[in-house]
Formats: structure tokens, sequence, C-alpha cells
């Protein structure tokens, strides 16, 4: 009989929840999974609960800069709060074998080969890097105005600019083994 | 040196910004230059950023991959504040340059910051923050595998956002016992 080619299929998207390295009998009992989702839906309480932590200060500290700084951070943390949601309902729908709505797909078919998306990928790396240097250079230029505040301000941006390269890395390697 | 009159004088001066105190003893035209040049720098950069934003969306448009669209739109919600941050800052710079006072600046700086529970609740936000990022960290070690290890990375990101608002909260506080 001919071998069937294992490699031609995906992998499902709910095996995912398993490591790749894990051999049959390592993979996780259910138990293990379910204790994590009770980790998640501790940590998603948690986010919901400093994103209105840090609106109530925002309404409270009564001064623009304060609010302006605040809330870059408020912003952050709702968006953390989101991620949260998104990553449990991925987990409990893989568990539950259903496909909630806000849970994140698409993994296991991302474009394969070498085409376009890797490429574009591969720009805003390079995109995010260069941007690092100008940020460096502006935090130079503005050394010392407005008591370091500009100074500051580039600073998160480059954090987030390695965040970014960290992300589109991710991106090209699962590309990559498309 | 006179004082020079003005309703903002004091913010300016006070800010330590574009008008800073040696600034204005100087009154040195080239002062003014460096500012203006500052300016350009920063108005080429908020056109970078829209475009980069832009580039962002539109690949994120394209593409008929639900998780390549979550993972833009993470990028994409960063890059527009970089964008409204740049702006703000413009309009900063610009409103100090021009004695001005546009809408989308900042500010507030040298208004009384001297508020003792501010103070207190900054400091209880840096220790919120930081003992996120214990969590985030051991939530990293309990995830990873877990879809080709794309809940690592996304824990990770909250990691650097974590350590950003450290550096701005801590900014505030500088800035609370200053005042």
């Amino acid at each position: 009989m001919e071998k069937m080619p294992v490699t031609n299929f995906p992998m499902p998207e709910y095996l995912m929840i398993y490591r790749p390295e894990w051999s049959e009998a390592e993979v996780p009992a259910s138990s293990e999974v379910e204790r994590l989702v009770d980790e998640f839906e501790f940590h998603e309480e948690k986010e919901r609960e400093l994103v209105c932590r840090y609106r109530e200060l925002v309404h409270e500290a009564n001064n623009p800069f304060v609010e302006f700084l605040l809330g870059l951070i408020v912003s952050d943390e709702e968006k953390h709060y989101r991620v949260m949601c998104a990553m449990l309902s991925t987990l409990k729908g893989d568990l539950l074998w259903t496909r909630p709505k806000d849970a994140i797909r698409g993994l296991a078919d991302l474009p394969g080969g070498h085409g376009e998306l890797l490429e574009l990928t591969e720009d805003f790396i390079g995109l995010e890097k260069e941007g690092i240097g100008t940020y460096k250079k502006l935090i130079e230029g503005s050394e010392g105005y407005y008591r370091g505040l500009f100074g500051m301000l580039f600073e998160t941006m480059i954090r987030d600019s390695e965040k970014h390269i960290k992300m589109l890395e991710f991106l090209r390697e699962r590309l990559k083994e498309a | 040196m006179s004082k020079i009159p003005g309703p903002y004088f004091d913010e300016l001066v006070f800010s330590g910004g574009l008008v800073n105190e040696s600034q204005l003893q100087k009154a040195d035209p080239e002062e003014l230059s460096a500012v203006e040049r500052l300016m350009n720098e920063f108005e080429s950069h908020e056109g970078q950023e829209k475009e980069i934003a832009d580039r962002y969306m539109e690949i994120s448009k394209e593409s008929k991959n639900p998780v390549v669209k979550f993972l833009l739109q993470l990028i994409i919600a960063d890059e527009r504040k970089h964008y409204e941050i740049t702006h703000a800052m413009l309009s900063t710079l610009k409103g100090s340059l021009t004695w001005s006072r546009p809408k989308d600046a900042i500010h507030g700086l040298s208004d009384d910051l001297g508020d003792g529970e501010l103070l207190k609740l900054t400091e209880d936000f840096i220790g919120l923050e930081k003992k996120g990022v214990t969590e985030y960290k051991k939530l990293v070690k309990e995830s990873k595998g877990y879809y080709k290890d794309l809940f690592g990375l996304l824990f990770q990101s909250m990691i650097r956002d974590s350590e950003k608002h450290i550096e701005i909260l801590e900014f505030l506080r500088r800035r609370l016992k200053e005042a």
C-alpha cells in the first residue's frame, strides 16, 4: 500500500494546543489545560481590574499632563485585556471543540512558500529597525526639552518597535515553516 | 535678564522646555534655528509614522489569514499611537515657538502636581506593573509551546508594555517629587 503523504495534511488547529515536541505520552491531561484556562481567567479579571483602576486615576488626576501619560498606559492595558480574552477563548474553544468568535485562528493555514507576505514581513522588520535608529537620533536632538518628556516618549516608541520586531520575526518563522 | 511678559512664560520656562532659562538668557538666533530644525525633524517623522501605519493597514486588509490580521492589528494600534504622540510633541513645540496653545499640545507639565495622594498612587501602580511582569513571566513559561509559541510571544509583548509603563510612571513620580 502506498504510504500516505502525511506532511501534506495541515495539522488541525485544535491539535496546536499541544507543544510540537510532546510525544503521545507527554500530551497533557485536559486537567493541565483546564488549569491553564483557570489561570488565564484569573489573569483576565486582573487585567480588567487594572484598566478600571487606571481609568479612575486618570479621572481623579485632573491635570492634562498626567492624563496624557496615563492615557498611553490605559490604551495598552485595554489591549492587554482584549489579547487575554482572545487567548482564553482560543484555549477554551480547543478544549470544548468549539469556535468562539474572538479566538485566534489561522495559525495552521498560513500561506506557504516564500511568497509576498514573507517578503513584506522582512521589509517591515527592516523598517522597524530603521525606526529605532531614527528614534535614537530624535532622543539626542530633543535632550532636555520639557524636562526629558520627549526623550522618555521616544524611549517608549523604541520599546514598541522592539516588540514589533519580535512579532514580525515570529510571523516570518511561521511563514517559513508553512 | 528682564522677564519676558506673556501668559505662558512661567509654563515655558519652568517646564524646562523650548524656552528654558539658558536659552532665554542667550536669546541666540542659533538656538531658535535649532528648535526649528528639531521641529522639521518631528514633522518629517510624523509623516513617516503615518505612512508606516497606512502600510501596515494595507497589508492587514489584504491578508485573509486571521492570525496575520491579529498580529498586524496589535502593531497598527501602536503605530497609530506613535503618530498621535509625535503629533502632540510637534504641537507642543510649535505652541512654544509661536507662544500659542494648540489644543492637541501636551499641557500641564508645570501645573501644580504637588499632590501627595497622586504620588502614592503612582508608587502603587509601579508596584502593580512590576508584579504584573513577574506574573507574565510565569505565564510565558507555562504556555511555552502552545500554539507554536504564539501565547509566549503575546505575553512577552505584554512584558515589554509593562516595562514601558514602569518607565512612564517613574518619569511621573520624578515630576511629582519635584513639584
